[in-house]
């Protein structure tokens, strides 16, 4: 049981700048699963480094799972938050794979045969057990980005925070993460928060957060989201494919009943004349 | 591009010397590097070189590969050879060319450094040969942590190793990229003069130095994120324990260095 909560949390990198984010509150609940989406610059990714204290917040409170966030708790709720990046080259620190899982374990100062096995489990989990000594340089965006999941895997955080993981990855090392992170989703009782441009990945979250010039304009689920043509304009959102072709059947006169993933728009295609 | 020049020509093979805690290792070339200056008598040398070679041997790495890889060391020993035959004034008159007059003492002294530095690049080239640059790290941070102690950051010297060791390769891409970058907007690095050469590297440094720190930052953040707190209360994957191959190597060595003495007096 893992929760989070803003409290009308303001946030801004210097005095004399605008507010980056301003009188924000929000709850996610446990094991819920929350995409934080917006526009460039539009305060997303300072709310995921709010949550895990690498930034302070000027006004207001955050907590997790009931504990305030401030200089004394940080390294206790470091332990609880996992926290990917963007960048996969920047957040490798290890010489090998097998070295940069052990990094955030070794800092936690966990037993050594208690490593070993967390190790294997995490590197299991995200399907690179067999890369286990090789080095940075010989592995893709993508597989970087897998090790930086199974170094905060082997963590055993409560709370898993995504910060653009995928923007930096071709289609395919996108496609692999967002498939690996869905799977996770299913098979760990674990609180997910998504900070994304993409909105492809949206739709597999339970509740969309819309960020906009530092606070949150919508507060929605993604089908009422991507129902709303206008909203998507007005953030500047890209329609997802399987949304577009929803919209564009139904000017030709098959409506669906708004499909949100690929099995739904395939089950209701080909069932769509069975059921008239 | 390949990194290897520049941390080290680890070769791996799997030997029994491979395998030797680094730790040893390192106080085994150590101590190696202050005995050899001692060695006067043919005999020691005999014992030094037969041990070196066995070593080498050990090691399974071809000896023609060991040899290229202190070739450039040569004309250094090619040069204190001269040095020494020149300047030393003992024993007979071999020979006189012009103003220089070659003694006997001078080769024999001339020989004897050659032999004690080809020794001693050797052994040490061995280390590198068969202890990947980590190992060496992690070996100096256990041998050295009795110093954290008087406040020398030990850990903190280590991770900085590690990390500057991980982020060759990186570098190296970057580079390579964003020197093609500039010649496609037409710097040119190979023909010019000297002056204009250095020049157009400015335009090679400066985004490289930008994108470095851009990159220590995100290191430092994604760090902190992972809970790293300094060396303080950190537990360390790599175990070093010493294995009966540990002791083993430390009694021959310590033989070896028996019989050298007793060779010596």
């Amino acid at each position: 049981m893992s929760w989070i909560e803003f409290r009308h949390v303001s946030f801004r990198y210097h005095e004399n700048e605008p507010w980056v984010l301003d009188d924000v509150s929000f709850v996610v609940q446990s094991n819920e699963s929350v995409a934080l989406i917006g526009k460039n610059g539009s305060g997303k990714s300072t709310i995921a480094k709010l949550m895990i204290g690498l930034l302070q917040p000027q006004a207001g409170e955050i907590f997790i799972d009931g504990q305030i966030v401030n200089e004394e708790t940080i390294w206790d709720i470091r332990s609880q938050v996992g926290l990917v990046f963007q960048n996969p080259e920047n957040q490798f620190v290890g010489t090998t794979v097998y070295d940069d899982v052990a990094f955030g374990l070794e800092n936690l100062a966990v037993p050594r045969e208690e490593m070993t096995h967390r190790i294997e489990r995490s590197l299991q989990q995200v399907g690179m057990l067999a890369y286990r000594d090789r080095e940075p340089h010989d592995l893709s965006g993508g597989q970087k980005q897998r090790i930086a999941l199974a170094s905060v895997l082997a963590v055993e955080p409560k709370i898993l925070l995504l910060d653009e993981a995928t923007s930096m990855l071709d289609p395919h090392g996108t496609e692999s993460i967002n498939q690996l992170f869905r799977q996770l989703k299913r098979e760990q009782n674990m609180t997910h928060v998504t900070v994304t441009h993409d909105t492809e990945e949206v739709m597999y979250a339970d509740r969309v957060l819309v960020i906009d010039q530092g606070k949150i304009a919508e507060d929605c689920t993604p089908r009422q989201l991507f129902c709303r043509q206008e909203l998507l304009d007005e953030y500047g959102l890209r329609i997802p494919f399987i949304v577009e072709l929803t919209n564009e059947l139904y000017k030709q006169g098959i409506s669906l009943d708004d499909p949100m993933n690929h099995k739904e728009l395939l089950d209701q295609l080909w069932t769509f004349h069975l059921t008239e | 591009m390949t990194p290897s020049f520049l941390i080290g020509q680890y070769i791996s093979t799997g030997s029994v010397i491979h395998r030797l805690d680094p730790r040893i290792k390192l106080v085994m070339v150590f101590i190696f590097v202050f005995i050899v200056f001692f060695a006067n008598h043919l005999y020691s040398y005999v014992l030094f070189s037969t041990f070196v070679i066995v070593v080498a041997l050990a090691t399974k790495i071809r000896l023609s590969y060991i040899l290229k890889g202190i070739m450039p060391v040569g004309i250094f020993l090619l040069f204190t050879f001269f040095l020494h035959v020149v300047m030393t004034n003992e024993g007979q008159a071999l020979l006189t060319i012009g103003p220089l007059t070659i003694y006997t003492g001078g080769v024999i002294r001339g020989i004897e450094i050659s032999v004690r530095l080809f020794l001693l690049v050797f052994f040490t080239s061995l280390l590198t040969l068969t202890t990947p640059p980590m190992a060496i790290t992690d070996g100096l941070e256990k041998l050295l942590s009795p110093l954290k102690k008087v406040g020398v950051p030990v850990h903190e010297f280590a991770l900085m190793v590690s990390i500057t060791l991980r982020f060759i390769p990186t570098l190296m891409e970057e580079t390579d990229k964003i020197s093609k970058a500039q010649a496609s907007r037409g710097v040119d690095f190979r023909s010019g003069s000297l002056k204009s050469r250095a020049y157009a590297v400015v335009s090679l440094l400066i985004p490289l130095f930008i994108s470095s720190f851009r990159r220590a930052d995100d290191l430092a953040l994604a760090m902190e994120a992972r809970g790293y707190r300094g060396g303080e209360g950190r537990t360390n994957i790599r175990a070093l324990i010493l294995q009966k191959r540990d002791y083993v190597a430390m009694i021959l060595y310590g033989l070896m260095i028996l019989l050298f003495i007793f060779v010596q007096s």
